[in-house]
């Protein structure tokens, strides 16, 4: 893979920073906690209020103990494809070694999640659909669902990386195709890469709320019941 | 420079590789995106009270579809590494 000509080390740093100014932010807005809150207090219940009604709707009224790792997730990562815009930054999730993780965390958790709504028996049930399909095709499809659940953490840490990296990589080729020819440089000021950027900032929010609404979605998924209604979250791969 | 015939036809292939399959595949996903973005809109227009459900719906979707292009963007980079420069 073509990689950053950087150590990944510098990238630990980034994502060590990113998890330290997540921890100040919760420590600060939760010291002094009031019934009328202030500013920092306000706006830490509003990103909460906001992942509570989207784990709800999700993944129905049990999924109000998903509200901290599908947040956490979504903060982090949004913290860390923001400070790829920052100069001196890089975006700790412009690298694979970033982003597999966190795709991994979340797929055993998921398993962790599946098997205790469903007991081991049910696991395994659930992927060949035993009962929902005609048994003989039960065990062509455990094949199926295995290799698909398979690659949820591949798809979700692939996704993250490619476009934290593709938009350093465009960014990287409009500099050096013009401002490099042009000015012998590539320190000058000259804001070539200012619409990448600007789609960096959007793209670094759609992207950590993809990650933690599809965490939802695969939590969905493992736990749902049979009773219960799941119209946006069904045949989401 | 004087190429083999088997040099010559893999660089001209890893060329085409390298020079087409993204674009086929941004052409493939803008289609699609285009039509999701489009029933959402349509969604949206008949139920403007579900909207905040279909534009997360349409989200997703456009993620998906969106990481099919990334894929081939990694493969893109991938293979954009195996061609030789000019002093090669």
């Amino acid at each position: 893979m073509e990689e950053h000509h950087v150590s990944p080390w510098v990238f630990a740093f980034f994502a060590g920073i990113a998890a330290v100014v997540l921890v100040i932010f919760a420590l600060l807005s939760t010291r002094n906690l009031q019934k009328r809150p202030g500013r920092l207090q306000n706006f830490a219940e509003a990103i909460y209020e906001f992942f509570d009604n989207l784990a709800v709707s999700v993944v129905g009224e049990h999924g109000r103990k998903y509200v901290p790792l599908a947040g956490t997730l979504f903060l982090f990562i949004l913290i860390s494809n923001l400070m790829g815009l920052i100069p001196p930054g890089l975006a700790p999730t412009a690298t694979l070694n970033t982003t597999i993780p966190l795709a991994v965390i979340v797929i055993l958790y998921v398993q962790y999640e599946s098997i205790r709504a469903r007991g081991i028996v049910g696991y395994f049930k659930h992927f060949a659909r035993w009962g929902e399909v005609p048994a003989p095709i039960s065990p062509l499809l455990f094949v199926i669902e295995v290799v698909s659940e398979l690659a949820k953490p591949v798809s979700l840490s692939v996704r993250l990386y490619a476009n934290m990296f593709g938009k350093e990589q465009v960014a990287l080729a409009l500099i050096t195709a013009l401002a490099v020819p042009i000015f012998k440089s590539a320190y000058v000021p000259l804001p070539i890469q200012f619409p990448v950027l600007m789609l960096g900032l959007l793209v670094g929010f759609v992207q950590a709320f993809v990650f933690s609404i599809l965490t939802l979605i695969y939590l969905a998924l493992a736990t749902e019941h049979h009773d219960e209604h799941h119209g946006e979250s069904a045949h989401a791969h | 420079m004087q190429f083999e015939l088997g040099t010559g036809l893999y660089l001209l292939g890893l060329a085409l590789a390298v020079g087409l399959g993204l674009p086929i595949a941004v052409i493939g996903a803008a289609l699609g995106q285009g039509r999701a973005a489009a029933g959402a809109m349509e969604g949206m227009a008949r139920q403007p009270e579900m909207a905040g459900r279909i534009q997360t719906g349409m989200i997703i979707a456009l993620a998906f579809i969106e990481s099919l292009v990334l894929f081939s963007f990694v493969i893109f980079f991938l293979l954009q590494g195996r061609l030789p420069t000019i002093g090669q």
